[in-house]
């Protein structure tokens, strides 16, 4: 029920007056804490930033719940990813042990060899992430919403009456 | 940027802070409380916790630890303790505390309510125990494996009749079983000797031998008919021969066998003895394990406390991360955690001192302190030490100090402890029977030390308890004669030590005690019971050999009366067979002497003849 509504909202989102960067933006916000463990340092970062920025939150919530459900099958690939990353590359060793020891940082957990494979994945999916996302916004406004909007079942949804008196509700409802 | 957004921050940071300042002590209390509890298995409890964001410092006014053996009783207790967190160390999520201060520490307090918790099912662990779990097991198993000495065993009479009624005797059934085939081996002989006459074989060759008249034989073709007379005689001889020889190995073997069964009819009885005297537990008062019997148990269960507290530490302070950590099957979502300490950073958690002041339940004041307790001492490069040290007015002394070292190579541990002029009013030294009363008046002295390798342990206990005296009980005249000896030692002995030495090293494990009760009850309980237990061990003998002794008797004169007559048998034709053979012999080197005799007369009858002739033609 949960995912229909979210499935719902989304499609409002998209046909809504939301500039496709903004959708994008919210997406690949939500992609970061999907893929990584939520109770980490770095996801109150992204929360602030989906707070604080323009972007658009049903998208964000969107995307957190697709990219949680990947992130499951996706965990050994992040377990390993993270354990070649953190230990068989030494010359990031250095690098570690100052993250290791650096105030505030240290909570966010980056000795993690699943926090760091999945915040690795999911930076390296940011832009051509947001790249998809802007380009498949416009793309459903321009030619797959007007095909839906053609679709008979759509139309005699529109036409029935219960559809006509739900939309008369909602706008004395403001 | 959105406005709202930042109004949302802003609250939710004031909340924050509104539930750091009016939350936090109940939540940390709580979390102490629970930690605390699910290391001891019992109740652990803070009372007044006090922690403040700002300052950084937790304080509390007073926390019990329960004893897990005795849920009513403390392990101990402390008055107020405070300490300081490092904030900058917190900020890199290090648990940094410069000094802890333990005020009015008090051990064995009694408890207001039971400190017991509901144990949930441990989850045992797979594969090999570590060596601290197998040692503490195997020094169980030595203390339990010591001879049972059970003080009832000794009181009740031992009554012979009843162990009498119920003897499992085997010896008869097998000597029946021996004799019926010893008996079919001896027919067989007998079967052999009479289808052979051999006595009349010998006979016949002696007549024909005899009936050879040398000296009436005139002629030399009489002689040579003779000879071959006689030496048709000795391949007769040859075929009595061989057959002699062959039955006299044959007999020979068996009659050594059958030898034999005289000292396995022997050895039954002696078994059917044995088995009596196991089976009436007479007994045994050759072992000197008494002082490990009575003592022995204490000293592994104080042992396998200090035991169960290095396993503790060794577990939360030796798992320093190695050059490449081992890729492990991490769960699902949890992954694996890679330190990236170095020596000189800080470690994850790192209490530099703790400073304990308080009194033991025996009025002993404590003092000490407790330095590098730290999740990876070889970042900082320290073991973990701590010294106690505790006075009495009377001059009772307490010292106890170790080590924990886990700075890389060989994990060890090391426990010293020193105890002097410590007071043992109502203590129990043992809860063995051998040592059943408290002590009323005396001072001990203790000196131990154990010292706990990677698969390695050594210890040494020494222990004197003098100017001792004992809380006898009244009724001590009804008691029995052995209670009465245990009364006796008890009371009479003003001193008592013991010293032990363990050794565990990798699977071999040596525990030794010797204690001066060792001699002091062996003696006085062999004097009680021997005249008895020789008495039971006399009748049993008796049973046994009535039982058992006429078959015994019986066979063993049948096999030898059977022996002897086929020895005598067989000695007999070989000697009458020599008798034979050197007949043979002499008769026949008479009749080549006189055929060469004979020859030679011949020979010179011929020779006069032709000298005769040759005489005649010269004339």
């Amino acid at each position: 029920m949960f995912i229909l509504k979210l499935l719902a909202k989304m499609v409002k989102v998209l046909r809504s007056e939301a500039a496709p960067e903004q959708i994008a933006g919210g997406f690949i916000l939500g992609m970061i804490p999907g893929l990584t463990p939520f109770w980490s340092l770095h996801n109150v970062v992204v929360l602030l930033l989906i707070i604080l920025l323009r972007v658009n939150v049903a998208a964000a919530l969107f995307a957190l719940a697709v990219f949680s459900a990947l992130a499951y099958p996706l965990d050994p690939l992040f377990n390993q990813l993270g354990y070649s990353v953190l230990v068989n590359l030494p010359m990031l060793h250095g690098l570690w042990t100052a993250l290791y020891s650096m105030p505030i940082i240290a909570f966010a957990n980056l000795n993690n060899t699943i926090v760091m494979g999945s915040l690795i994945s999911s930076l390296v999916f940011l832009w051509p992430v947001y790249v998809l996302s802007k380009s498949g916004v416009v793309l459903y406004r321009e030619k797959v919403d007007k095909k839906i909007q053609r679709w008979k079942i759509i139309k005699i949804v529109k036409s029935s009456k219960i559809y006509t008196f739900y939309m008369k509700l909602k706008k004395l409802g403001g | 940027m959105r406005v709202k957004g930042l109004l949302f921050i802003a609250i939710l940071a004031g909340l924050f802070i509104l539930a750091a300042v009016f939350l936090t002590d109940p939540w940390i209390e709580k979390q102490i409380e629970k930690a605390g509890t699910a290391l001891v298995g019992a109740r652990v409890e803070i009372d007044n916790l006090d922690f403040s964001l700002f300052k950084m410092y937790t304080r509390w006014d007073s926390l019990q630890v329960t004893n897990p053996k005795d849920t009513w009783t403390n392990l101990f207790a402390t008055g107020p303790c405070d300490f300081d967190l490092s904030f900058g160390a917190l900020l890199k999520k290090k648990f940094i505390i410069e000094n802890f201060q333990i005020n009015g520490l008090r051990t064995g307090t009694r408890r207001s309510t039971d400190g017991r918790v509901l144990k949930k099912k441990s989850v045992k662990k797979s594969g090999k125990p570590d060596f601290i779990t197998r040692t503490a097991k195997k020094l169980e198993n030595e203390v339990s494996s010591a001879p049972a000495w059970n003080l009832k065993q000794y009181t009740k009479k031992v009554n012979i009749d009843s162990i009498i009624a119920i003897l499992d005797i085997r010896a008869p059934g097998k000597i029946d079983s021996l004799r019926r085939e010893y008996e079919s081996r001896y027919a067989f002989w007998e079967q052999t000797f009479r289808e052979r006459d051999v006595e009349k074989e010998l006979e016949d060759i002696g007549s024909l031998v005899r009936s050879l008249k040398i000296d009436d034989i005139k002629t030399l073709p009489a002689l040579q008919n003779a000879l071959i007379t006689v030496q048709q005689i000795r391949v007769k001889s040859d075929s009595t021969y061989s057959f002699i020889q062959r039955t006299k190995t044959g007999l020979t073997r068996d009659l050594q066998f059958t030898g034999e069964g005289v000292g396995l009819v022997k050895n039954w009885v002696q078994n059917d003895y044995e088995r009596a005297l196991a089976k009436a537990r007479l007994p045994d008062f050759s072992a000197q394990n008494i002082g490990k019997m009575i003592f022995g148990k204490k000293v592994v269960n104080t042992v396998n406390q200090v035991l169960f507290v290095a396993d503790l530490v060794r577990s939360h302070c030796s798992k320093a991360g190695s050059a490449k950590p081992e890729k492990k099957e991490s769960s699902r979502l949890k992954g694996q955690n890679i330190s990236f300490g170095k020596k000189g950073t800080l470690p994850k958690f790192w209490l530099k001192r703790i400073s304990l002041s308080g009194e033991t339940s025996h009025r002993i004041r404590l003092a000490g302190e407790l330095l590098n307790l730290v999740s990876d001492q070889k970042l900082i490069g320290e073991p973990t030490t701590f010294q106690i040290d505790g006075t009495r007015k009377d001059g009772a002394q307490v010292n106890l100090s170790g080590e924990f070292a886990y700075l890389g190579g060989q994990n060890a541990e090391t426990f010293l402890l020193n105890f002097n002029n410590v007071p043992l009013s109502n203590a129990k030294l043992s809860d063995s029977p051998f040592l059943p009363y408290a002590v009323k008046q005396g001072v001990m002295a203790v000196k131990a030390s154990l010292v706990l390798g990677e698969n390695e342990l050594t210890g040494d206990i020494a222990f004197r308890a003098s100017r001792l005296s004992f809380v006898m009980p009244e009724n001590a005249k009804s008691a029995n004669q052995l209670e009465k000896i245990v009364n006796t030692i008890v009371g009479s002995t003003s001193v008592i030590d013991f010293s032990s030495k363990l050794r565990v090293r990798d699977e071999q494990t040596t525990f030794t005690l010797n204690s001066n009760l060792d001699n002091l009850f062996v003696e006085k309980m062999r004097s009680l019971m021997s005249a008895e237990i020789n008495r039971a061990k006399q009748r049993l003998r008796e049973e046994v050999n009535h039982r058992v002794g006429g078959k015994e008797s019986d066979i063993i004169d049948f096999i030898q009366s059977n022996n002897k007559n086929f020895e005598s048998k067989i000695t007999a034709f070989q000697s009458a067979f020599d008798e034979k053979e050197r007949m043979i012999r002499e008769k026949k080197e008479k009749i080549e002497n006189r055929i060469e005799e004979e020859k030679n007369k011949q020979s010179n009858k011929l020779e006069d003849e032709a000298k005769k002739k040759l005489k005649d033609w010269l004339k």
